[in-house]
């Protein structure tokens, strides 16, 4: 396998692994969120706000194996 | 013989209104017994017409004196009694297909029926079909032309004139037109795009002032700055024309040969250069300018005139650093020099003096780590969003990306959120206090 294959191998990985872990935090924040807004339906909008905010958190973890996957394919 | 005289029938502009909607069929019928046999056809064509006339009666006055009483006098009432003589004259004459063909008829002339009814549906149906065809027989689809970055629009033009930089100009313009065009004539009750942009603001206020509290004032001009400008350069990546609008430039002859020995390689290492700027430690003679594909397409390659700002690097980093700074800026007015105490800090009894001196240490990488997230999941969530719609469009051109096009306006929106929502905590984070919550803040 020629370094080119690697580089692809190693990109596709780089995301495809680092995409596992965030994706499971997401859906653990949204599952607890929902529950949280089915228990008090006032609080909805907090909820939702800081739901948001987690998700962009968790989502970062992915981003950055999205930078480590573009610069192995594009560099 | 059938088709002959249904043709006739709906091409008689005397005989259609007079039979009602329901002609053709009986029409069909009545051919179909025609052309059940030679010897039997007359006679069940004639027993057929008086069937119905005789069933009808009253419920038909207007008989036109043309040559096909049968098809004159059928209204709609009729269609249920002459099937049922039709289905029977056809057993009785023994042929069996006669039978099967009036209702394969009946269907035909019921989707003709239909279509005259509401043509706008089938024409969104036929549309939507045929693209769906035409999706997959076009040929000579472009492949998804993948650019890390902005690129020179002029190729002999300043370097800095990038497609994304143009975009970015216009996105202002309309930024600003929408600000003028909002206040210009301003009512007590609003209306139209006051309306609009008050209802955009109240909900941003709110936000603002449920997060920050008191500080909402300072805040608010930053954060729906932002939320303003990201969202209208997220979905200018939507807008067709934006990224396949176009010309094909010169590849610069100045570049290195070293480069064409590997088109591909020497395409993506100039992008790069170009969209990470200094992040990425490239020389900044290999950077875009130099012909993507130069070598492949005879010297010239497509720089579009378009590109969604956010989907450069340029503009989300200059985002994230102008954010984060305005963090520190509002730390250090809200808590003065002691601001800084968060980062280098020696308090505590103990070891927990070099516990905190560790926790310090960490919250100036969070510091810098967040202007790395802050700037890649703006620009990887465009940019992705770009490659998918690129991506579905050659897979399926036309019908394929629609759905792709929902999620991507959901995906801009939520973005810009984001980014909004994320500055306006750091900032209110900022200006608290160190000493109670420090061990509770977010590490991004």
């Amino acid at each position: 396998m020629d370094a080119e294959a690697m580089k692809q191998l190693g990109a596709a990985l780089a995301i495809g692994l680092g995409a596992i872990g965030p994706g499971i935090g997401i859906g653990l924040i949204g599952s607890k969120a929902m529950e949280a807004m089915g228990r008090n339906p006032e609080a909805a909008g907090t909820v939702q706000t800081n739901m948001i905010l987690s998700i962009a958190f968790a989502e970062s973890i992915a981003i950055f194996a999205l930078v480590i996957a573009l610069l192995l394919k594009f560099v | 013989m059938a088709s002959d005289e249904q043709g006739r029938d709906e091409l008689d502009p005397i005989e259609a209104p007079v039979a009602g909607e329901s002609a053709p069929t009986a029409a069909e019928l009545a051919a179909e017994m025609a052309a059940v046999d030679a010897a039997d056809a007359a006679k069940a064509a004639s027993a057929a017409e008086l069937d119905v006339a005789a069933i009808v009666g009253d419920a038909a006055p207007a008989v036109a004196p043309v040559a096909e009483p049968v098809v004159a006098v059928a209204p709609t009432a009729a269609v249920a009694p002459a099937v049922v003589a039709a289905s029977v004259l056809a057993t009785d004459t023994a042929a069996p297909e006669a039978a099967v063909a009036p209702a394969k008829a009946g269907m035909t002339t019921r989707l003709t029926e239909s279509v005259k009814r509401n043509p706008s549906r089938w024409a969104l149906w036929t549309t939507l079909i045929v693209l769906l065809v035409l999706g997959f027989f076009w040929p000579n689809v472009p492949q998804p032309h993948v650019v890390l970055g902005g690129e020179p629009v002029l190729p002999n033009g300043p370097r800095w004139i990038t497609n994304s930089m143009l975009t970015t100009f216009v996105v202002d313009a309309v930024l600003i037109l929408l600000a003028l065009l909002a206040t210009a004539r301003m009512k007590l009750i609003p209306s139209g795009i006051q309306n609009f942009v008050e209802m955009m603001v109240e909900y941003f206020w709110g936000l603002a002032e449920q997060i920050a509290g008191k500080a909402a004032r300072t805040y608010f001009p930053w954060i729906m700055t932002i939320f303003l400008l990201i969202i209208v350069s997220n979905w200018t990546g939507l807008i067709p024309g934006v990224g396949s609008i176009g010309w094909e430039v010169q590849g610069a002859a100045h570049e290195e040969p070293a480069l064409h020995e590997d088109a591909t390689g020497a395409r993506f290492e100039g992008q790069l250069a170009m969209a990470n700027g200094s992040l990425i430690l490239l020389a900044p003679e290999s950077s875009a300018v130099e012909a993507p594909a130069a070598a492949e397409e005879g010297g010239t390659y497509f720089v579009p005139l378009f590109r969604a700002p956010s989907a450069d690097l340029n503009l989300t980093l200059a985002l994230a650093l102008i954010t984060m700074f305005m963090v520190q800026f509002f730390g250090v007015r809200a808590l003065g020099f002691s601001y800084f105490r968060k980062f280098f800090t020696f308090s505590g009894k103990g070891y927990m003096r070099f516990i905190n001196a560790f926790v310090g240490i960490l919250e100036l990488i969070s510091e810098i780590s967040r202007i790395i997230s802050f700037s890649f999941r703006l620009y990887g969530n465009i940019f992705a969003g770009e490659i998918v719609l690129a991506t579905m469009a050659f897979l399926g051109a036309f019908l394929l990306p629609m759905p792709f096009y929902m999620l991507e306006l959901f995906v801009g929106f939520v973005q810009a959120l984001v980014f909004t929502m994320l500055a306006l905590v750091f900032f209110s984070m900022a200006t608290q206090g160190h000493h109670d919550d420090s061990h509770a803040e977010a590490h991004s």
